[in-house]
């Protein structure tokens, strides 16, 4: 019976040991063990998940959490310290693009001995080699040395020779897409192929577009440990989100030391207009006020403009207004700035709302910062995208395009 | 398909942790990896032959010019400058010579084999880091190079040997030329495994293999005749000269291919050279098989630090 899994972890831990140095690594197996010459460092911890055949599943996560460790150890590259794992099937790993590649081989030569590297025999490699250097585009160039490629030439050629060997689970650091656009398009298809023959995927990547694409399922990796694992789309949004808390934070506290006669927001808050009541979920089309509570110890030396955006949870800028975009001054020591947003046309998602107070001329800014709580916009309508436009339909019953250019020509006058 | 990409159905990976049974396991389990993966150790040891002759003009023809001129430049030293007649005095020189030459051909495949095999691993790191394979296969690239290359010379060897002194190599010994080879083999696989293990965790190894040959070749008969009457000072040394396992690979290989010619110079039958030579052989391939083994959870791990 085929095991429902093809990739299966338990509590797959990785430990790193980094010596003090020769010497004392020399003691510490003199002594057995009795002398320790090493500290432990904790690469992964405690992961457990399951991906069944065909599945696809996407690793995010900062740099250093863990993600290439994870790849490592399920490509059995490296083994684990604690828990186990089991795959099904065929892997392959494309952990680096042409990894071992000599300068001084033929493409022909390096491809064979990557694909002899993977797993092949010499007479499948022989065969699939010529395969790969077609899908490569590198006919002209066989017999080359990879040396003297340019380097999107020597990245299409590792793909191509590592996609040759027809895996049943793939492995992916970072690479999937390589050389120029119309290449790029190339390899994404081949993945698709590789996923539509019901293969296995596993990518680990900062592009989190990429990863709701190509995935089903994402985990989530922060400092070794799992910290979200589920649906591609809402694993992926909570790490956005959480990086861009992360990145907010920074900034904050970067700005939070201002000069105390500086001007400075204290306060802001999501308002429904209908209700005049403070909020945190609004509708799309709903009427909207943003209101912010501004202080300005020194109107004349500093006079100030307001911008406010909105960001939505994959860092994404939808829309931001300002002040002095729209001819308004903030006159005073102080007092509160509504932004009103008329029938919003915000689509559903999870919005930070942004916050600038700049100078006059709308360049040097006083403070940046953020409402404290995220605004979610429930939408009700079956439209995707980021905003809703403001649209009508027409038909017309005719065969032509533009009707009313066809019928009536405009006579253009010397 | 010999597929060495790991292909588990439902078997459990957990941490590497081999006991008593697996060290004594890799006696045979390392050489059907290396026969399931036959074609990837041809492809690397095609590929190292050509990367080694990659726009040379003399291509594979270097191999021998090594061993011949440190030929040519010890018997300048020792004949010319110090007088000094390396072999028995009633033997003729031409004999004396091919009796050394045979020696210099056994050591330099030998000190090139174990100098290349203990930085294998990380010379290779970039592929030992990224992708999944046995890389304990690896040291057989320098050891099946090494080898092929001592093979190539002992044959161009053989009729140099001919012509020069008039030696052939008997059918006595030939018999016993394959046991040699397998010891042989087993010899430089065993020391190349532990001293590429050794050299991952301890960088220091390479320089001391470096060291450990010169002072090996100077105090193995290779450029000199294990003869008191010849030397007598060597009287003291004798019982250290027979223990070394170069003495008895040397020696036996000079059997295999100058026959009965070598009979004025050995010190033992060929037989006793094997039976001498063959406890280091076997002792060197289980140390180089269990240090392998006992790193290969860890290597790649190793090799990026």
């Amino acid at each position: 019976m085929q095991p429902r899994y093809a990739l299966e972890a338990q509590d797959l831990g990785k430990i790193y040991r980094r010596w003090n140095g020769p010497w004392a690594r020399a003691l510490e197996t003199l002594t057995r063990g009795r002398k320790v010459g090493h500290r432990e460092v904790c690469a992964l911890h405690g992961v457990s998940f399951q991906l069944p055949r065909g599945g696809s599943l996407g690793l995010v996560g900062p740099n250093g959490a863990g993600k290439s460790t994870l790849l490592k150890l399920l490509s059995h590259t490296t083994t684990p310290s604690v828990g186990r794992f089991r795959t099904n099937g065929r892997v392959a790993s494309l952990l680096e693009l042409g990894a071992g590649f000599h300068p001084g081989f033929s493409a022909r030569q390096n491809a064979f001995q990557n694909a002899v590297l993977l797993g092949l025999s010499a007479r499948q490699a022989r065969q699939r080699v010529e395969e790969a250097i077609e899908f490569a585009e590198l006919t002209d160039f066989a017999d080359e040395p990879v040396g003297i490629f340019s380097t999107g030439m020597a990245m299409r050629l590792g793909f191509a020779a590592a996609m040759c060997v027809e895996p049943e689970v793939l492995l992916l650091d970072e690479v999937f897409a390589v050389g120029d656009l119309t290449f790029q398009k190339k390899c994404v298809d081949r993945l698709a192929s590789f996923r539509d023959g019901g293969g296995t995927l596993v990518l680990c990547s900062h592009a989190l577009y990429d990863v709701r694409q190509m995935c089903d399922e994402a985990l989530w990796l922060e400092h070794g440990r799992v910290a979200g694992v589920g649906d591609a789309c809402e694993v992926t949004h909570a790490y956005a989100a959480s990086q861009r808390d992360e990145e907010g934070r920074r900034r904050l506290e970067a700005a939070q030391a201002p000069r105390v006669d500086w001007p400075r927001i204290t306060g802001a808050e999501v308002v429904l207009t209908h209700t005049g009541l403070p909020t945190r979920v609004v509708r799309t089309g709903e009427d909207v006020e943003i209101q912010v509570k501004w202080e300005n110890p020194d109107p004349k030396g500093h006079p100030v403009q307001l911008g406010v955006g909105f960001v939505r949870g994959d860092q994404t800028l939808c829309a931001a207004v300002a002040t002095h975009h729209d001819g308004v001054r903030l006159a005073g020591s102080g007092g509160v700035c509504c932004l009103r947003l008329p029938r919003l046309s915000l689509l559903a998602g999870t919005f930070l709302i942004k916050l600038w107070l700049f100078d006059d001329a709308g360049v040097f800014r006083y403070q940046e910062t953020a409402l404290d709580h995220d605004l979610v916009v429930r939408g009700d309508g079956r439209e995707v995208g980021l905003v809703r436009l403001d649209h009508t339909w027409r038909v017309e019953e005719t065969p032509e395009l533009n009707p009313w250019v066809v019928s009536e020509p405009v006579e253009v006058s010397p | 398909m010999p597929h060495h990409v790991p292909e588990t159905h439902g078997g459990w990976i957990g941490p590497d942790r081999p006991g008593p049974a697996d060290y004594i396991a890799e006696l045979w389990r390392y050489p059907k990896r290396a026969a399931l993966h036959r074609d990837l150790v041809l492809a690397w040891v095609r590929r190292e032959w050509r990367a080694r002759f990659l726009g040379t003009a003399l291509g594979p023809l270097w191999p021998f010019v090594q061993p011949l001129a440190l030929f040519l430049a010890y018997a300048f030293v020792f004949s010319v400058l110090f007088g000094l007649r390396p072999v028995a005095p009633d033997a003729s020189p031409a004999l004396g010579a091919v009796w050394i030459f045979a020696g210099v051909l056994v050591w330099t495949s030998f000190a090139e084999c174990v100098s290349r095999a203990s930085t294998t691993f990380l010379e290779h790191r970039n592929l030992v880091q990224r992708s999944s394979f046995p890389a304990d296969l690896l040291v057989l690239q320098p050891v099946i190079t090494s080898f092929a290359t001592f093979a190539v010379g002992a044959i161009v060897f053989l009729c140099v040997a001919w012509f020069v002194a008039g030696t052939h190599p008997s059918i006595a010994h030939i018999g016993l030329a394959g046991a040699l080879v397998a010891l042989h083999l087993a010899w430089i696989l065993g020391l190349g495994l532990a001293l590429a293990s050794a050299q991952v965790v301890l960088r220091d190894t390479a320089s001391l293999v470096g060291v450990t040959l010169t002072v090996w070749m100077f105090a193995t008969p290779i450029f000199w005749v294990a003869d008191p009457a010849a030397l007598p000072a060597l009287e003291p040394w004798l019982g250290w000269i027979e223990a070394n396992p170069m003495h008895s690979l040397t020696e036996a290989w000079r059997w295999v291919l100058l026959g009965e010619s070598a009979a004025p110079f050995a010190r033992a039958e060929l037989t006793a050279d094997l039976a001498r030579f063959a406890p280091w052989a076997f002792g060197a391939l289980f140390l180089g098989l269990a240090s392998a083994r006992a790193l290969r959870g860890e290597l790649s791990d190793e090799v990026a630090a």
